[in-house]
């Protein structure tokens, strides 16, 4: 109890008082109808009855006549707006095996909370499997940044490099080279199976990859300024090949929109956000700055 | 169960003949379920002022028993179907309007509702006992009193705690046993017993509080 009420209930009769109460009860407070009462306890009962008709004079008054119909007229509202909410009620289930009906509008109802509940598990499953994409495919790209230093160490610092004729209208005519994970995983330095993001569905690709001329990667080689080697694939460089002007700012699409995996020459692999520019350079695009050496991806 | 919209015409029409219906209250109420617009209405007619009377009692308040009035009708239209018409009517209705009582009590009382099946105070420190017949005061004529007196009533019964104030109203107004009272409000039957006990020690120290301070 809280202290606004304790002192009601600390409150009780003595026990003849709650004995003849009790007996009172029992015979509808008629008090002609208790047998073999000693004077004293017919004192008792008549004291107690006193009390209880006192509450006879809390004022009341009789219901007016309009209480009837204000009430008829409120069950005649619930009743109208009950059959309107019935009226998309148009048909009726009935799986006479079962002896029981499904009216329409439990049906929507069922199906409009299964709905939400499969949405709702759709968008948590569609989230913790991107999760669990991004971190995979994290994980790819470490394995490769291994392959590759181990690649660089036997092979006098230089990176396994293939030429990508199909790019030269991005290089002025010249072919460049482009990271060439195959070769590092037909010589063992990884496995296949690293060399794809699972969020494209394990299909080849899924990766860019770090594309210079051949004297950058010289360059590079002597600077040291290789930033970023690996990275989900470039969303915009299709639209370059053809000719295209997109936004270099274009934001990524991979993983959900979560970001950009980016495999970085120090060996890690932390993801971007959204937004392309990594180290101040927006690596979709080839813009030559940093003495002529660009992150540039390509796929 | 069919209930015409036009239940009201129906009842306006049904009412200007003065004939008394011999239905018993559970004939009404199975007339009612079966589309009889005037057995509702008849029913209500029947319990109107003491229905009315035992919830003002209850809530303190004409205009909010009468909203409650309303609500407990609707409820006993809407569950007229549950009902067992092998079971008396009366203590259905007035245990559906104390079920009403109650919500509303709960929704505008500051205080903290007591669990329906927790006993009244103990018999421990700072429980004080009553006894009504050794009450030094002389107890009037409930139809003798003046507006003072009244006002005091009013005020002794406002002040009971609803969970006691139901138990005395079901008691002494509608005679309603222990053993009805504790099916009605699903509560022990020794919880009723106390209850009441309480209420009327609390009623009788209150009234008397009050009439000693209006007295002095």
């Amino acid at each position: 109890m809280t202290p606004e009420t304790p002192s009601f209930d600390h409150l009780k009769l003595s026990k003849a008082d709650a004995e003849m109460l009790d007996r009172l009860v029992d015979v509808g407070f008629e008090i002609d109808q208790l047998e073999y009462l000693s004077s004293e306890e017919q004192q008792r009962a008549r004291s107690i009855l006193a009390m209880l008709r006192l509450l006879e004079a809390y004022p009341v008054e009789d219901a007016s006549e309009t209480l009837i119909d204000a009430t008829l007229a409120r069950i005649d509202q619930y009743e109208s707006q009950r059959v309107a909410r019935m009226h998309i009620s148009t048909a009726e289930i009935e799986p006479s095996s079962k002896g029981f009906r499904i009216r329409m509008p439990d049906f929507v109802s069922v199906a409009c909370m299964v709905l939400i509940a499969v949405s709702v598990f759709f968008m948590i499953s569609k989230s913790a499997r991107e999760q669990s994409f991004q971190t995979e495919c994290a994980s790819n790209m470490a394995m490769v940044g291994h392959g590759l230093v181990n690649y660089a160490l036997d092979h006098n610092s230089e990176m396994p490099t293939t030429s990508v004729a199909s790019l030269g209208s991005l290089f002025g005519g010249t072919t460049p080279e482009r990271t060439d994970v195959e070769l590092l995983a037909n010589e063992g330095y990884c496995e296949h199976n690293h060399l794809n993001c699972p969020g494209h569905g394990g299909e080849s690709g899924g990766f860019s990859y770090q594309t210079q001329s051949a004297q950058m990667w010289e360059n590079i080689r002597l600077q040291g300024r290789l930033f970023i080697i690996i990275a989900d694939l470039n969303p915009i460089l299709d639209d370059l090949l053809a000719g295209g002007s997109p936004d270099p700012l274009t934001p990524s699409a991979n993983h959900g929109s979560l970001g950009q995996n980016h495999l970085r020459d120090d060996g890690s692999t932390p993801i971007s956000a959204a937004a392309p520019v990594i180290g101040g350079d927006m690596i979709w695009i080839l813009d030559r700055k940093n003495n002529g050496i660009d992150i540039f991806l390509t796929h | 169960m069919q209930f015409a919209v036009t239940s009201y015409i129906a009842y306006a029409v049904c009412s200007m003949s003065a004939e008394t219906d011999s239905r018993t209250d559970e004939e009404l109420l199975s007339a009612h379920i079966d589309g009889d617009s005037d057995a509702f209405p008849e029913l209500m007619g029947r319990y109107k002022n003491d229905l009315l009377h035992f919830l003002i009692r209850f809530v303190g308040s004409r205009a909010t028993a009468e909203d409650v009035f309303q609500e407990t009708f609707l409820q006993i239209h809407i569950s007229a179907e549950t009902f067992d018409t092998s079971r008396r009517f009366k203590p259905w209705l007035f245990t559906i309007a104390a079920n009403k009582g109650r919500d509303w009590h709960r929704k505008h009382s500051k205080r903290t509702v007591m669990s329906l099946s927790q006993e009244v105070g103990g018999e421990g420190e700072g429980t004080r006992f009553v006894d009504l017949m050794e009450s030094e005061q002389d107890l009037p004529d409930a139809q003798l009193l003046d507006s003072e007196q009244t006002a005091c009533i009013r005020a002794a019964v406002d002040e009971l705690p609803s969970h006691l104030r139901e138990i005395i109203l079901l008691s002494y107004f509608q005679q309603m046993s222990y053993l009805q009272i504790a099916e009605s409000l699903q509560i022990p039957l020794g919880t009723v017993k106390s209850r009441l006990h309480a209420a009327v020690a609390t009623f009788s120290d209150a009234w008397q509080t009050a009439n000693n301070e209006e007295a002095a």
